[in-house]
């Protein structure tokens, strides 16, 4: 399997201070793939990049296959395209419905979908996330874990190649985290999309993922399988994944 | 808004920037115009929603302006037939489109970047551009058309409330009769047009700079803030100089 | 979001006929909202200034950080409201040839009212609308809880330096605007009126402008407490993250435009 998505020597550097410091990132396609790390260690500007909205200061970024020409808008919306992207705070507009935020991302496609196809298209995601009849309320009438899942039936709505969830479980308590990894896995069989989640949350990633990435202070630590982490030579990498063992005993 | 100009700067980023989301938000404009309901729902904001702050700070205004210029021509003659031609002469060409310009930055230009700017902080600008929607098409288009169109209905508003609020003051506390105080030989047409240019001139210059300070907007509800803060105060002395130049203009061409 | 409606909004819905009354009904009742929880802050200093227990120290910070914020922003925008001022008498001098009088009716507009007021809009644009801001990021990161906590009050800790030092700031703005003004308005009145300095000047000083002057500075005190008033007051009550602090910028300016005009008004009638 040729790679989805690769970082090579990926620098960014944010108001004077070096966030990302040499990141190198290979995603193979039709995985499901866990981005862990502890916070602040660069998850979040790893999944920007990734979805073409942060310019590396240094290195390149390719989707595809093909590196991404960052100043050119046409090639970065035939690659957009093919991304989607459920954001850390959701990103969901309160100017808009539910139905409509879904449909977002459908706006722009082509060929362009006739209105019945697209209004199905939402309906059956909004189902795919145990969300039907919601679609014409406003984004404030749901609860948080609720516009968690609209925003991971956003984010895959348009069927897209490479699929990012930054922190889809973030503050939520352990069985709808659970439910909403299931919606991903389910999601990511039916379409073997390329599926990156960022969390903090091992034991649960560890059902639905095969591959992990450790970050650690802007930098790739470790990839590999899950059985590869706990054998690592590293004893850094071995300590963080340790706490899966402790849970599944 | 990120200039990607390869040529050396010329300006300022705080001038060029805002030239060019200007040009941004009128090719955007042409290319695709925005859905009635969402353009009706922003006049409805910018419009309706000012009437009242507008008609409450332009009324003051008026009263003070007419006590001021009453209390001050009595200390030197006791004749007050010239005050009313000459109020409505400065609420028509000055006062009345830039204090409401002013109030119209205060308001809405801060409402502006306020709502763009938690949309920037909470990745909700990105997650349009993820989705190949242009953020200038959705989120600037409606609100600058609906200052372009709103702000000389609120001119008339506000000039009309001001002249009226003024007449009330000199009718019932300086007694200058009706015929008199609403003398409107004064006032040419070219008078109502520079009053009407300032207006339209604001309500372009308003929207484009408070949603350039929206974009801005970075790192939470700091961020926010500063971005509505610095809408205010950019819009707001822009106004000011803008208000300046046409009014020299129109001196320098004989009006 | 819940958070940010009206309480007294009513659980029944509303028959449309009776619509109108409603929505007048809670634009009253929010109306009183706001005036009561000012004034309530306005008794709640007051209280810490007789006998003064209010920290010192925050004070002469606070009027450091607001006079840096401002004294640029205030100086250019009074450069050209003397200019403007000006520029506005130019087409009564040219009909009536009365260059004597330039001196005297833009010092007067400017000193009086025109001066002040706009000095005051840009000062709660861009002080009254930080204080919000930074006192709303302080709420929503539970900060000013943790300050009661420490048993510290956040009225005399927070509030009264920041009402003072606008009180203050506001009026020595007002005396570096007005000059700044004037300064704007001698050099309009040479490039584009063509009169000379002088005649302005001298003008200026026949008009014995002394009483309006300090008017101006009279306005610039009150509009300094209502500034205060109404950013602390805002800022205290945010809720809901970003978008909350954001929404209460907004009202501030708006509040704080709407108070600057109306004190104006009876300053102006109660002096003059």
């Amino acid at each position: 399997m040729p790679d989805a998505a690769r970082l090579d020597d990926v620098h960014i550097t944010l108001s004077g201070i070096p966030c990302l410091r040499g990141v190198h990132l290979a995603l193979e396609a039709g995985r499901m793939h866990a981005l862990v790390g502890p916070g602040g260690s660069g998850k979040t500007l790893i999944l920007k990049t990734l979805a073409t909205l942060l310019p590396p200061d240094s290195g390149t970024v390719a989707l595809f296959g093909e590196p991404v020409a960052f100043g050119d808008e046409d090639r970065l919306r035939a690659v957009r395209s093919r991304i989607g992207v459920q954001f850390q705070n959701l990103a969901l507009f309160d100017f808009l419905t539910v139905g409509e935020n879904v449909a977002l991302p459908l706006e722009e496609v082509s060929p362009p979908l006739s209105p019945a196809e697209r209004n199905h298209r939402v309906a059956d995601s909004l189902r795919s996330v145990r969300l039907p009849e919601v679609a014409d309320l406003p984004i404030q009438a749901l609860s948080g874990g609720m516009q968690r899942r609209v925003a991971v039936a956003r984010a895959a709505v348009a069927r897209p190649d490479l699929l990012l969830f930054d922190d889809p479980a973030g503050g939520l308590d352990p069985v709808t985290t659970s439910r909403i990894f299931d919606l991903i896995a389910r999601e990511q069989q039916e379409s073997s999309a390329t599926v990156v989640i960022s969390s903090h949350d091992i034991p649960r990633l560890a059902r639905c993922c095969s591959r992990f990435h450790l970050v650690d202070s802007g930098s790739i630590l470790f990839s590999g399988s899950l059985t590869e982490a706990l054998r690592h030579p590293d004893s850094r990498v071995r300590d963080f994944f340790q706490e899966v063992q402790d849970a599944d005993r | 808004m990120k200039a990607t100009s390869r040529r050396k700067p010329v300006l300022p980023p705080l001038v060029r920037e805002p030239l060019l989301l200007l040009g941004r938000t009128l090719a955007a404009t042409i290319r695709r115009p925005p859905p009635r309901h969402r353009l009706l729902a922003q006049m409805h904001n910018v419009g309706n929603r000012s009437v009242v702050f507008i008609a409450v700070t332009l009324g003051f205004l008026g009263l003070i302006l007419v006590y001021q210029a009453c209390v001050q021509t009595l200390k030197v003659l006791p004749d007050l037939s010239g005050v009313g031609g000459a109020f409505l002469y400065a609420m028509v060409r000055t006062f009345g489109p830039t204090v409401t310009g002013l109030m119209v930055a205060t308001r809405v230009g801060a409402g502006i970047a306020a709502e763009l700017g938690s949309m920037t902080v909470t990745d909700q600008v990105e997650a349009l551009k993820v989705a190949n929607s242009d953020p200038v098409s959705w989120l600037v288009v409606p609100r600058f058309l609906a200052c372009v169109v709103m702000m000389p209905v609120l001119w008339v508003v506000g000039t009309l409330v001001g002249s009226f609020a003024g007449y009330l003051m000199g009718h019932y506390r300086f007694a200058i009769g009706t015929r008199i105080f609403l003398d409107f030989s004064g006032i040419a047409p070219i008078d109502v047009f520079f009053g009407y240019l300032k207006a339209q001139t604001y309500g372009i210059v308003i929207p484009i700079l408070s949603a350039h300070a929206g974009f801005q907007a970075f790192g939470g509800s700091e961020g926010v803030g500063q971005a509505t803060t610095a809408a205010v105060v950019r819009s707001s002395f822009v106004v000011i100089v803008l208000d300046f130049v046409i009014s020299t203009m129109a001196f320098l061409m004989g009006h | 979001m819940p958070t940010g409606s009206p309480p007294a909004l009513p659980a029944r819905p509303i028959p449309p006929w009776a619509l109108p009354l409603a929505l007048l009904g809670r634009g009253v009742l929010r109306a009183c909202e706001v005036m009561g929880g000012m004034t309530l802050l306005q008794v709640r200093i007051l209280r810490a200034l007789i006998p003064p227990t209010f920290d010192r120290d925050e004070t002469i910070r606070q009027a450091y950080k607001i006079g840096v914020q401002s004294v640029a922003v205030v100086t250019l925008t009074a450069l050209f409201v003397g200019g403007l001022m000006l520029v506005q008498t130019g087409p009564f001098v040219r009909r009536t040839g009365a260059t004597g009088m330039v001196g005297w009716g833009t010092g007067l507009a400017t000193l009086a009212e025109v001066g002040p007021v706009l000095i005051g809009l840009m000062f709660g644009g861009r002080v009254g609308s930080n204080n919000a801001a930074e006192l709303g990021t302080m709420v929503i990161t539970e900060q000013v809880e943790a300050l009661r906590l420490l048993g510290i009050d956040p009225i005399r800790y927070l509030v009264v330096p920041r009402f003072l030092s606008m009180i203050v700031m506001l009026v020595l703005l007002t005396c570096i605007g007005d000059l700044a003004a004037l300064v704007g308005a001698s050099v309009a009145c040479q490039a584009i009126l063509g009169i000379e300095v002088r005649v302005f000047w001298q003008g200026l000083i026949d008009g014995h402008l002394l009483d309006e002057f300090l008017m101006g500075l009279v306005k610039g005190f009150f509009f300094g407490g209502a500034i205060g008033i109404v950013s602390c007051h805002y800022g205290l009550r945010v809720t809901g993250g970003a978008t909350g602090v954001g929404r209460a910028v907004n009202e501030t300016v708006v509040t704080s435009a709407i108070a600057i005009f109306v004190v104006n008004f009876l300053v102006t009638s109660l002096w003059v």
